[in-house]
């Protein structure tokens, strides 16, 4: 074995010039499947938190019975769906506006008697549509609920959003796989056909497919590792480097992630296993011809 | 150690017959010269013997055994117990005059110590030992087909296919690489060498001369 991995990095490093044009091309490729799976999951990261956001009021009508604000309240503390909730009476409320609206002194001083309701203000532990019906209706049962602001339609919105953009950059990245891993392919192929006259010698001295496969398959792997080394830092550098001094307020907003150490992983196994298919398969294209037919 | 029976050949859908009805045997020991002009069917002798081509009749038996319907996996191991020396050298270029000397010892598995002492020992023979870091293209062609020599004995075959080994080399250079399988023909190696220059047959005495004209056997002196 050791035999097989000097020999793989011995070709490699003799083969510089077209194993540099390998390593730039599919540098490339994985840069852009990664760069947007990335935008895909720092996208659905935003819409989470903005979903995350979402919380129902249910005001109450001037008139309700403390009773009935006895039970609600007793309802909502029992509920598993519920992770926290606060109630506000009216003048709660009204002190509130006022702080929230201390800056518009005009707004405060319109203000004779006392408009707003009280309310309670109900955060859940998961943001998903069927709870949030669910818990509408059970609410809505309640004496003296005068409306209840569900955020059901914001829901919806950012629902819509996360799925046309997840289909979206879904179909950009599997295009750009199929794109990659045909350039690699390639490359790959055009990397032995180079070497096809070293093949057809190994070949000829009585050399077994397995023997002539094997530094090649490591010297792909190589390639696929620094490619995949390289790949990586460039979007490290870009993610973490240039894109936050762009001049943009949404990147703010959008508080890039960037690889886990998870994902670094996957993609080092997946370089590696393209790598090795890739190879194999350019190489048994080589292997089934006849020295007669070369 | 090499035996044809009515082989024939056909290239271009049987439209150009290479090799036609050969038989002969050619016994272990023997310096044998395939001579005759250019597209006589020398080089397609050799390539059958290596299995480098099929023929499309007869049988070929290489150390006894046949080897017209081997296995494809069994062909490196046809290959191994034949050293074949080219023309056009067919060197890795990529790999050093030592390292081309050892790779088939590295792919039958022998020890490294091993190794060193035999690729040292062949080199040191054909005077390219001080030449063992040098890649082959920085060789002279005299140099190029020694070292193609060397890599043809490194898993001491039992026979030596050469075709036109001097084909590129000057005169002396020429007569260089005869001594050279003339002394591993006295040691018993069986020698097939195809040229179409006839007095470097001359230089190895008692070689047998098998002499073809558009791919059939016109002769068998010696």
């Amino acid at each position: 074995m050791f035999f097989f991995i000097k020999e793989g990095f011995s070709n490699f490093s003799r083969n510089k010039f077209i194993n540099i044009i390998s390593i730039f091309v599919i540098s490339i490729s994985i840069f852009f499947i990664i760069f947007f799976y990335l935008l895909s999951k720092n996208i659905g990261n935003f819409i989470a938190r903005l979903k995350s956001d979402i919380t129902i009021i249910a005001y109450l009508n001037d008139n309700i019975e403390s009773d009935s604000v006895e039970s609600l309240h007793y309802f909502l503390k029992s509920n598993p769906d519920i992770s926290e909730f606060k109630y506000l009476t009216k003048q709660q409320a009204l002190e509130e506006f006022k702080d929230y609206s201390k800056d518009i002194p005009e707004l405060i001083e319109g203000i004779i008697d006392n408009p707003l309701p009280a309310y309670f203000e109900i955060h859940l532990k998961k943001i998903d549509a069927s709870i949030i019906s669910k818990l509408l209706s059970q609410i809505n049962n309640f004496n003296g609920i005068e409306s209840i602001d569900s955020g059901q339609k914001k829901l919806n919105y950012l629902q819509t959003l996360n799925k046309t953009i997840n289909y979206i950059l879904f179909v950009i990245v599997f295009i750009m796989f199929i794109f990659s891993a045909f350039i690699a392919f390639n490359t790959i192929q055009l990397t032995f056909y180079s070497r096809a006259a070293e093949i057809e010698i190994q070949k000829l001295i009585g050399v077994t497919k397995f023997f002539i496969r094997l530094p090649f398959i490591i010297e792909s792997a190589i390639t696929m590792f620094i490619s995949s080394t390289i790949c990586i830092s460039m979007i490290y550098i870009f993610f973490n480097h240039i894109l936050h001094k762009l001049p943009l307020p949404i990147l703010a907003d959008l508080n890039f992630t960037f690889l886990n150490q998870k994902e670094i992983a996957i993609i080092y196994v997946a370089s590696f296993l393209a790598g090795l298919i890739g190879s194999f398969a350019a190489l048994s294209r080589f292997m089934s011809m006849s020295i007669e037919n070369e | 150690m090499i035996k044809f029976s009515n082989v024939k050949k056909w290239y271009q859908n049987k439209t150009v017959k290479a090799i036609d009805n050969a038989s002969f045997e050619i016994k272990k020991g023997d310096f044998v010269f395939l001579t005759g002009h250019s597209g006589s069917g020398k080089t397609t002798l050799l390539k059958l013997i290596f299995k480098g081509t099929n023929p499309d009749s007869g049988e070929i038996f290489v150390d006894n055994e046949n080897i017209v319907n081997i296995r494809d996996s069994k062909i490196p191991y046809l290959r191994r117990k034949i050293g074949v020396v080219f023309q056009d050298f067919k060197l890795l270029y990529n790999k050093t005059v030592y390292e081309n000397t050892a790779y088939i010892m590295n792919a039958l598995n022998i020890s490294n110590s091993v190794i060193k002492l035999k690729t040292e020992k062949i080199l040191k023979e054909l005077g390219l030992w001080y030449k063992r870091d040098s890649f082959p293209h920085t060789l002279s062609s005299g140099e190029q087909q020694r070292a193609a020599i060397a890599r043809a004995l490194s898993n001491d075959p039992l026979i030596i296919l050469a075709d036109e080994p001097t084909g590129n080399l000057d005169i002396d250079n020429g007569k260089t690489i005869i001594d050279l399988l003339r002394d591993l023909n006295y040691k018993g190696t069986t020698i097939v060498m195809a040229t179409h220059n006839l007095d470097f047959a001359r230089l190895v005495n008692n070689s047998i001369n098998i002499v073809l004209k558009q791919g059939k056997i016109e002769k068998i002196s010696g």
